[in-house]
C-alpha cells in the first residue's frame, strides 16, 4: 500500500460503537499502518479510545478526543488541539455521518436539519479550520466519507442523507478546484453496502430488526454477491491521502462492488 | 520471476501500448515501469518493438521482468496470438491494462469516414477485442482486474475538437461500468482511469503539430491555463491510479472511473 511515514491524520469519528470494524476505526488504524500519526475524534471518548489502543499496540501514535462534529466550538478545539500536537495537519479524514429514514412527508423538519448537520456541515466545519494550515504548509488532502446514496436511489427512503451526501461530494468538487492552486487536495470515497456494525442498526432502522434478513438482502443487492467491507473504504482513503494520488483532486472514488453502475 | 515482494508480487500483466511516442513518461510506459516495480510479471505490448526500449531500460534498472510483445492490438488473429504467447510464456494472466489509444482532429464536418471508424477502433474496439481473450483466463480461475485508459475528454470538451475520439472514449467508459457488473460475481474487475490534459510525450510528438502549429510551449500554457492545479501530471499520475484499481486493496471496486486530470474536468471555465 502507498506510505504515508510521518503524516498528521486528523480523522472524525474514529471510532466504532461495540465490537467490529466500522469506517472510521479501519481508516484511522489503516493510516496509522501506513505510517501516519492519528489524530481522531468521537462523540464516544470510549469508542476513539478503543480505535487508539489498537493503533499503539501495533506500535503506531495516535491521540483521541471527545468532540461533536457539528458543533463549531468542537470542530475547532479539535483542530488546535491536533496542531499543537503536531504543529501541521497533512490529512483530514471527514467520516462523520448518519441515515435517517424517510422522505419530505415523513421526515420531521427537525431531522431534515439533523441530516444535514451530521452528513456535509460537520465536513464544511472541518474545512474551515483545517483548510487554512494545510494552505500554509502548502499542501494536504481532504478525504470525505460519502454514501452511494450521493448517486441513486438505494432500495430505502433516506432523502436527508441522499441530499446531505450529494451536498458533500459537491463541497469537496468545488473547494477542490478553489484551493488546487495551494496543494490542497479534496476528494471523496462512496461506499456501497458495507458490512459494518452498523449494519445492526440499520437493520432495527428499516428492516424491524431483521438482521439475518436484512444482510441477506444487502448481499444481493450487490453485483459482485457481497457487501465491502471497511477496509475496502480505508484502503481508498489511504491512495487518496498518498503522495501518489498528487494529481487526483475534486473526485469521488465510488467502492461499491459495482452497484449503482447497474439498474435491474 | 517477478519480485517477490510489492503489490503485485507475481502477478501477471498485460500492458497494452507500452511504448512511448517519445522520452519521458507516457501513460503506458509508465504503467508497465511501475508495475515491475511493484513485482508484477509485466507481458508489454506495443505496435512496435522500438517503442518500448526505453520502458525496457527502465524496468531493467529496477530488475524486474518484462517480456515484449510487438502486435497490433486492432488485429483479432493477432491478439489472440498474443495472449497465446503470454500463457506460453507465464501461465495466466491476472491484470490486462487496455491503453492503446490517440486523438484525431475534427468535428462530423471534418472527420472523414474512414478515420471515425479508426478512431473507434483504435480506442475502443482495441478494448472488447483484448478483454474478449483475456477475461475466459480470467474467468476459469474467478478472479482477474482489468483497467482501461479513457480520456476526460470521454466526459467533457476539452478544448479541441475531436469527436470520434470524444464518443470512442465515452464507449470506454460505459464498457467498463456494464462488463464490471456482468461480471462482478465472476470475479472479475474492470475500472477505468480518465486522465486529463498531462505532460506526455504525445504532447510534443503529435498534439502540438495538430493543435498549435507545432509550438508545443504555447500548447502546454494553453492546457495548464485549464487546470485547477499549478503543474501539469505527467504518465506516472496516471499509473499510481492504474496500479490502486489492479491491486487487491480495490477488491470491491468495480464499474467505476478514477479521474486525474489535477481538478480539470470538475470546472467548467
Amino acid at each position: 500500500m502507498f506510505r504515508l511515514d510521518g503524516k498528521i491524520a486528523l480523522v472524525t469519528g474514529c471510532g466504532t460503537l461495540g465490537e467490529g470494524w466500522g469506517n472510521g476505526k479501519a481508516i484511522a488504524v489503516a493510516l496509522a499502518r501506513q505510517g501516519a500519526h492519528v489524530f481522531g475524534s468521537d462523540l464516544s471518548l470510549e469508542a476513539a479510545q478503543e480505535t487508539q489502543r489498537i493503533i499503539t499496540e501495533e506500535g503506531g501514535t495516535a491521540h483521541v478526543m471527545v468532540a461533536d462534529a457539528t458543533k463549531a466550538d468542537d470542530v475547532k478545539k479539535l483542530v488546535d488541539a491536533c496542531i499543537a500536537q503536531y504543529g501541521r495537519i497533512d490529512i483530514l479524514v471527514n467520516n462523520v455521518g448518519r441515515s435517517e429514514p424517510g422522505d419530505p412527508v415523513s421526515m420531521s423538519e427537525e431531522i431534515w436539519d439533523d441530516q444535514m448537520d451530521v452528513n456535509v456541515k460537520g465536513a464544511f466545519l472541518a474545512c474551515k479550520y483545517v483548510l487554512p494550515t494545510m494552505a500554509a504548509q502548502g499542501g494536504g488532502s481532504v478525504i470525505s466519507i460519502s454514501s452511494v446514496a450521493a448517486h441513486r436511489y438505494i432500495g430505502k427512503p433516506q432523502v436527508g442523507y441522499a441530499a446531505g451526501k450529494a451536498a458533500l461530494e459537491q463541497l469537496m468538487k468545488t473547494t477542490g478546484v478553489i484551493y488546487a492552486d495551494r496543494g490542497v487536495r479534496l476528494n471523496s470515497v462512496a461506499p456501497g453496502l458495507m458490512f459494518t456494525p452498523l449494519v445492526k442498526r440499520l437493520a432495527d432502522k428499516y428492516a424491524k430488526g431483521d438482521f439475518e434478513g436484512f444482510v441477506a438482502h444487502r448481499h444481493k443487492q450487490v453485483p459482485a454477491g457481497y457487501m465491502g467491507e471497511s477496509w475496502d473504504v480505508a484502503h481508498a482513503v489511504v491512495f487518496l491521502a498518498s503522495d501518489e494520488a498528487r494529481y487526483i483532486t475534486g473526485q469521488t472514488i465510488v467502492v461499491d462492488g459495482g452497484i449503482i453502475s447497474a439498474t435491474r | 520471476m517477478g519480485k517477490q515482494s510489492g503489490r503485485l508480487a507475481g502477478k501477471v500483466a498485460i500492458v497494452t501500448g507500452a511504448g512511448c511516442v517519445g522520452p519521458g513518461w507516457g501513460n503506458g510506459r509508465a504503467i508497465a515501469v511501475r508495475f515491475a516495480q511493484e513485482g508484477a510479471r509485466v507481458f508489454a505490448v506495443d505496435k512496435e518493438l522500438t517503442a518500448m526500449d526505453e520502458t525496457l531500460a527502465l524496468i531493467a534498472q529496477t530488475g524486474g521482468d518484462v517480456t515484449p510483445y510487438a502486435c497490433d492490438v486492432t488485429d483479432s488473429v493477432a491478439i489472440q496470438k498474443l495472449v497465446e504467447t503470454c500463457l506460453t510464456q507465464y501461465g495466466t494472466v491476472d491484470i490486462l491494462v487496455n491503453n492503446v489509444g490517440g486523438p484525431s482532429r475534427g468535428g462530423p464536418i471534418e472527420l472523414s469516414e474512414e478515420n471515425w471508424d479508426k478512431q473507434i477502433d483504435i480506442n475502443l474496439k482495441t478494448v472488447f477485442l483484448m478483454c474478449k481473450y483475456v477475461m475466459p483466463i480470467m474467468e476459469a480461475k474467478g478472479a482477474g482486474a482489468i483497467v482501461n485508459i479513457s480520456s476526460t475528454s470521454g466526459i467533457r470538451f476539452t478544448g479541441a475538437p475531436q469527436v470520434g475520439y470524444a464518443a470512442a472514449k465515452a464507449g470506454v467508459i460505459q464498457f467498463g461500468r456494464v462488463v464490471g457488473v456482468e461480471y462482478a460475481k465472476k470475479g472479475i474487475r474492470i475500472n477505468t482511469v480518465l486522465p486529463g490534459q498531462l505532460h506526455t510525450p504525445l504532447v510534443e510528438a503529435t498534439l502540438a503539430g495538430a493543435q498549435s502549429a507545432g509550438d508545443s510551449e504555447r500548447l502546454l500554457k494553453i492546457r495548464q491555463a485549464r487546470i485547477p492545479m499549478p503543474f501539469m501530471g505527467d504518465g506516472r499520475d496516471t499509473a499510481n491510479a492504474v496500479l490502486f484499481l489492479a491491486s487487491d486493496e480495490a477488491r470491491f471496486i468495480t464499474g467505476t472511473e478514477l479521474i486525474v486530470d489535477g481538478g480539470m474536468s470538475a470546472k467548467c471555465d
